[in-house]
């Protein structure tokens, strides 16, 4: 589990003086960036292999409004990987109440650089041992 | 009801496809439209009556879209109570007529105080369009599936 902390910006606002809906989901990527380079893998290194990670699913709640200056964290646990596909989950506090503003979840899986569905065990033995561990240990707090 | 929109060259992201997070903003901007169409009026001003927050979405990704790709939203209206409405998209690929996306995302209506709207009693004639249109919309899409047997 990794906490992502983030300050809401002024652009991200919208007509009803709230963060507009959409910008969680690109909240859900940062912290999924972060994730993955905190755990060693970093996506511009993979890109630049060849190697894509799609979202096939996204879906996400949204509980309390968050507002302009209320910073939040974004706890990221990775809770899927099956070989192909990896998933995601994410919960949205607000840092000082801890209230949760937003819960999602989402699936993705590697491209090969060939474009095909990258088996990962077969091809990226690497990722394969770095995702088994962190499902493990992010399933069991 | 169908929204036509060409995928804009700020919305790709490296990869040269649409990034994920903007078919969700597609799918508000064809909500809107079809809000639009059946006669929420100024629901783009600040002095709207009513504000409608979105409480939950989710997507598919099904095929990627590209810049070049003619795209329509398909819309449909599949679940109205009252207070919450429910709406289903298909992103559909104009040329090949392939369904490159899908989602669904669920709505309450609120007064901008944040107070709950009582539609049938404070806006008779919006309650009543919406549950003709989720009438309609279930029809047709269930033509469309199931049209051969029935």
């Amino acid at each position: 589990m990794v906490i992502y902390e983030r300050v809401p910006f002024y652009y991200e606002t919208d007509q009803m003086k709230i963060i507009h809906h959409a910008n969680y989901i690109r909240w859900f990527e940062e912290a999924r960036v972060y994730y993955l380079e905190k755990v060693g893998i970093v996506f511009a290194e993979q890109e630049a292999k060849g190697i894509v990670c799609p979202v096939l699913t996204m879906d996400a709640q949204y509980k309390k409004m968050v507002r302009f200056g209320e910073p939040v964290e974004i706890e990221t646990r990775l809770n899927l990987y099956n070989g192909l596909r990896y998933g995601f989950s994410y919960v949205v506090r607000n840092q000082k109440t801890k209230e949760i503003c937003c819960t999602g979840a989402s699936t993705h899986c590697f491209i090969n650089p060939q474009g095909n569905l990258m088996k990962v065990k077969k091809e990226y033995p690497e990722m394969h041992a770095l995702l088994t561990k962190y499902l493990a240990e992010d399933s069991e707090n | 009801m169908i929204y036509v929109r060409t995928p804009q060259y700020h919305e790709t992201a490296q990869t040269g496809i649409v990034h994920d997070v903007n078919i969700l903003c597609w799918f508000e901007e064809a909500r809107v439209y079809y809000l639009e169409k059946i006669g929420f009026v100024g629901m783009k001003l600040t002095s709207s009556p009513l504000i409608s927050p979105v409480l939950a979405a989710s997507i598919k990704y099904h095929i990627p879209i590209l810049l070049k790709d003619y795209i329509q939203v398909i819309t449909r209206l599949t679940m109205y109570n009252g207070f919450r409405y429910i709406f289903y998209y298909e992103v559909q690929n104009r040329q090949t007529g392939a369904i490159c996306s899908t989602g669904t995302t669920a709505h309450c209506f609120l007064h901008p105080n944040g107070k709950p709207v009582r539609m049938k009693r404070e806006f008779p004639e919006l309650h009543e369009t919406l549950l003709q249109c989720v009438k309609y919309d279930r029809k047709e899409w269930e033509s469309q599936l199931f049209g051969e047997y029935l």
